[in-house]
């Protein structure tokens, strides 16, 4: 199967310092940074008649939170390529957000709310192309590990979110094989069409998943 | 690879795989009612360190296979491998038995071949540490240190297969089962995974189209309607090339030729 795009990115090695800093540390810098950018605050900090500086903090609070992020990950080799492979995917999403908001005169929030989006999208791709997933969902496991007591095994919950990341590309591949197929007898596939064999593409491939977990002695 | 005995104590590779009168049947196919049977009274003692099984598509080799390590329950009958009895425990057999499948992505459950390794090790090293570096030397081994940390999807075909080879092989199972192990792979991956083959020490059971790989088994069993029509040695392999075009033996009788009564 071809084709095969990934949003969020996956684990590039390298040796710098971003690669190199704690696991948790760089987790907790971007929840932190994910309740900067989606807590309103300049709503409390400033008078409310003030509008015009309330809708342009509204875009600069998210523009320079993005060019931080960037910044930051470009001191970490992550190339250009990786931030358009980022956005790419979400660009007619976007383009419709960008296009209501021009029509309800409400522009500069609209660049908010985009800027936002685009500035969290790209904090994640810094942290996941740092960090090798495995020891991202050991962080997971161990920070679930308290539920023991309700009798959930935390092991297993990173096992099953290790697999939902894994089948994300699957699927993709999957979408796009099927338009593949459709195209090469002429035909363009909507979202309609292309639903029914991609969801039974997808209920194939969990049970050859589970398949392949009973097989090794995983289940 | 070093033995693990912490692993199955109770493996007993000198036994070999038993299987006695062996039926798996599911319910009806094709809108018929009642059961449609996959196997039907195979019954062989394997021993020798590589065996081919040959058939059709559809003759139920596949189902040969699953059934010794437990993925498929048969509806009667024995099997023993290397001591443990598949249909009391198959959990044990699980872990003694390794099974590749045809297609590696099915088998590959992690994003990259270095997490899918260590997923197999879980159980057996605790230490995240140690299980990283066993992974790492294990992937290395193989002639896969350079693509480990690569999506399993930006692999080729040859070492994808390899890297599910490295998942199942990092536990070091007794039993090796690989359904059509070359079926996807190119010439030059095909002639590297047989020299891969040749020189592991565990014992192997693979079904395969390809004749070549057959006739370089120590036995073959074939396997024809759900029967097993012919178990001999590699020179059985000619005779299944004519089978195949002049049909098979027992085609189209309800008996059995004997040949399975081993």
């Amino acid at each position: 199967m071809t084709g095969r795009r990934e949003i969020f990115g996956s684990y590039r090695p390298g040796d710098t310092w971003l690669h190199r800093l704690p696991p948790w540390a760089k987790t907790v810098s971007v929840v932190v940074l994910f309740v900067v950018l989606f807590l309103p605050l300049e709503r409390s900090v400033l008078p409310r008649d003030q509008e015009s500086w309330h809708q342009a903090a509204g875009w600069g609070k998210p523009l320079v939170c993005l060019l931080v992020v960037m910044a930051l990950g470009m001191t970490a080799g992550i190339r250009w390529r990786s931030w358009w492979e980022t956005v790419r995917p979400a660009l007619p999403v976007f383009l419709l957000l960008a296009l209501y908001h021009l029509l309800m005169g409400t522009g500069a929030r609209g660049a908010g709310v985009l800027l936002t989006v685009v500035a969290a999208m790209i904090a994640t791709r810094v942290l996941l192309e740092t960090t090798p997933q495995a020891v991202l969902l050991d962080g997971v496991v161990r920070f679930l590990s308290p539920l023991r007591l309700l009798g959930v095994d935390p092991a297993r919950v990173g096992l099953a979110l290790q697999i939902m990341m894994r089948s994300v590309p699957f699927l993709m591949g999957v979408t796009s094989d099927v338009r593949e197929a459709a195209a090469a007898r002429g035909v363009r596939a909507g979202p309609v069409r292309l639903a029914t064999p991609v969801v039974v593409a997808a209920v194939a491939h969990a049970q050859r998943t589970g398949e392949a977990l009973v097989a090794r002695g995983l289940e | 690879m070093e033995e693990r005995p912490g692993l199955d104590a109770n493996v007993d590779r000198t036994v070999g795989v038993l299987l006695q009168d062996l039926h798996v049947r599911v319910p009806g196919v094709d809108g018929r009612t009642g059961e449609t049977p996959i196997l039907e009274g195979v019954t062989a003692s394997l021993r020798e360190p590589r065996t081919a099984v040959l058939g059709l598509n559809g003759s139920g080799k596949s189902t040969l296979l699953r059934v010794l390590n437990g993925l498929m329950r048969p509806s009667s009958g024995r099997i023993n491998v290397h001591g443990i009895d598949v249909v009391a425990s198959p959990r044990r057999a699980r872990r003694a038995v390794g099974f590749v499948f045809t297609d590696p992505t099915a088998q590959l459950l992690m994003p990259t071949p270095l997490e899918d390794v260590e997923l197999s090790l879980r159980d057996e090293l605790g230490d995240p540490g140690r299980r990283r570096q066993r992974a790492m030397d294990l992937l290395e081994e193989m002639g896969l240190g350079h693509r480990m940390h690569h999506s399993v999807y930006d692999l080729s075909g040859g070492q994808r297969q390899l890297a599910a080879l490295t998942s199942v092989l990092a536990v070091d199972p007794s039993l090796l089962v690989l359904d059509e192990p070359t079926t996807l792979l190119d010439h030059r991956n095909r002639a590297r995974f047989l020299e891969l083959l040749g020189d592991l020490p565990q014992q192997v059971v693979f079904s395969t189209h390809d004749l070549a790989l057959a006739a370089a088994a120590d036995r073959v069993l074939v396997v024809h309607g759900g029967r097993l029509v012919a178990d001999g040695g590699p020179e059985l392999v000619d005779r299944y090339g004519a089978w195949c075009v002049d049909g098979f033996p027992g085609e189209g009788t309800q008996n059995d030729d004997g040949a399975a009564g081993a």
